[in-house]
């Protein structure tokens, strides 16, 4: 009835009769009161969950969005760090190889190569790690390591196929090996020290090669 | 011409980059306000979210009046969601009679209202809540309706729309509206309110 009267499809005499009922009967008055209010909020709640829902949203995606960019920018922090890190612990080192490179001397009157006693290769990849280049008439002097005091195994590999193309002793009470590289195929070698860590790389080229001094 | 009108209007067109900007410039200010209360029971983004839907219903229902910034009302509208908060008892309700001002929009009493029926709709289920909104939103069933004209759908068109018969929905229309007295009745708050 109450739907009816609302929708005005009740006959005139059926609205006066109603009007008269909401007037004498409390029980319908209070449904009709509450069926009229409850419509008008209904919508506006809607309207509110609708506006509400909306602005979650977009605080959801604007703060999803500043995440991930404090994300990025955390990460690239990191990465900086550690470059820098990097870097800075390198710096010694390289120092360090930067002066053995520059008191490396060829000894061109006796013909022979004299690598100071720590003539080990810088790691590779290291702009410092050429090898150095000897001719065939050249003797490849390897020093003692220091600290060391027994026989130490000295082994030449050449490089292109890790072939062992020389063993030698050097031994008690020695401080330097002399190795004449006469008779060696010109190419890139290396020296090992068995047992330890001390090794590094060096290429024989042919004797007509200029001499680098 | 109102130093904001490009937010106002982004607002009544409904345009998701006003929200965006909106957060973006006031949402620390607002966080910052809601931390000055040192109040665990302040979440400032739920304050921040609750104040910004005002706001759009504010403006859209011509309840903002353009005297401040926009800026400076969601602070105020805000600052007043805080200090409500903080004004009731942390697990109690406000009995109704002490709610200030009519349940008109643009104050507290109102949200807290539709917020009140939004909960309704969700203990009434989907098939209850189907039906009143058809029923109350006469654009549901009529497409060509004027969405700011708020009319009732008949029967025969929500029968439609459910593809049942017309007296069906009203019985279940019926049903539903007799849950949902029962639901508002049963509420300490709301009880009177509808009387």
């Amino acid at each position: 009835m109450i739907e009816d009267f609302l929708s005005g499809a009740l006959s005139p005499d059926e609205e006066r009769e109603f009007r008269k009922r909401l007037d004498a009967e409390a029980h319908l008055a209070k449904a009709y009161s509450f069926r009229s209010k409850i419509a008008l909020y209904w919508n506006e709640a809607l309207s509110y969950e609708t506006t509400m829902k909306q602005v979650k949203e977009v605080v959801d995606k604007e703060r999803n969005r500043k995440r991930k960019l404090a994300t990025y920018l955390y990460a690239a922090s990191v990465v900086i760090l550690i470059g820098v890190v990097v870097f800075f612990a390198q710096q010694p080192k390289r120092n360090a190889i930067d002066g053995q490179f520059a008191a490396s001397e060829k000894d061109t009157s006796t013909n022979s190569i004299s690598p100071l006693s720590t003539n080990e290769q810088p790691e590779k990849g290291s702009q410092f790690a050429v090898p150095l280049e000897f001719l065939l008439n050249d003797t490849l002097v390897i020093h003692r390591t220091t600290d060391v005091e027994s026989v130490e195994k000295i082994r030449i590999l050449r490089l292109s196929d890790h072939g062992v193309v020389g063993r030698y002793l050097l031994k008690e009470g020695a401080d330097s090996l002399l190795i004449p590289l006469k008779g060696m195929q010109p190419g890139s070698y290396q020296w090992i020290k068995a047992g330890t860590p001390s090794s590094g790389d060096f290429i024989i080229r042919e004797n007509s090669m200029p001499n680098k001094n | 011409m109102h130093p904001d009108e490009d937010l106002l209007s982004g607002i009544l067109k409904n345009q998701d980059w006003a929200l965006r900007e909106i957060y973006k410039t006031q949402y620390n200010p607002i966080k910052r306000m809601v931390y000055a209360f040192r109040s665990t029971r302040l979440e400032p983004e739920d304050i921040f979210q609750e104040g910004l839907t005002r706001v759009i219903l504010n403006i859209r229902a011509g309840k903002f009046r353009g005297d401040s910034s926009i800026a400076t009302y969601l602070n105020s509208i805000c600052r007043n969601i805080c200090l409500k908060a903080l004004s009731e008892p942390a697990t109690a309700t406000m009995p109704i009679e002490n709610n200030p001002g009519p349940h008109e929009p643009g104050n507290d009493s109102y949200y807290e209202l539709l917020g009140f029926i939004n909960k309704l709709k969700k203990q009434l289920g989907g098939g209850c809540r189907e039906i009143i909104d058809l029923r109350f939103n006469h654009q549901a069933t009529n497409p060509e309706a004027d969405p700011q004209v708020h009319g009732l759908s008949s029967f025969d068109g929500i029968a439609k729309k459910l593809e049942i018969t017309a007296e069906n929905a009203r019985q279940r229309f019926k049903r539903c509206m007799d849950r949902l007295r029962k639901l508002v009745i049963e509420h300490p708050e709301y009880h009177t309110l509808f009387d």
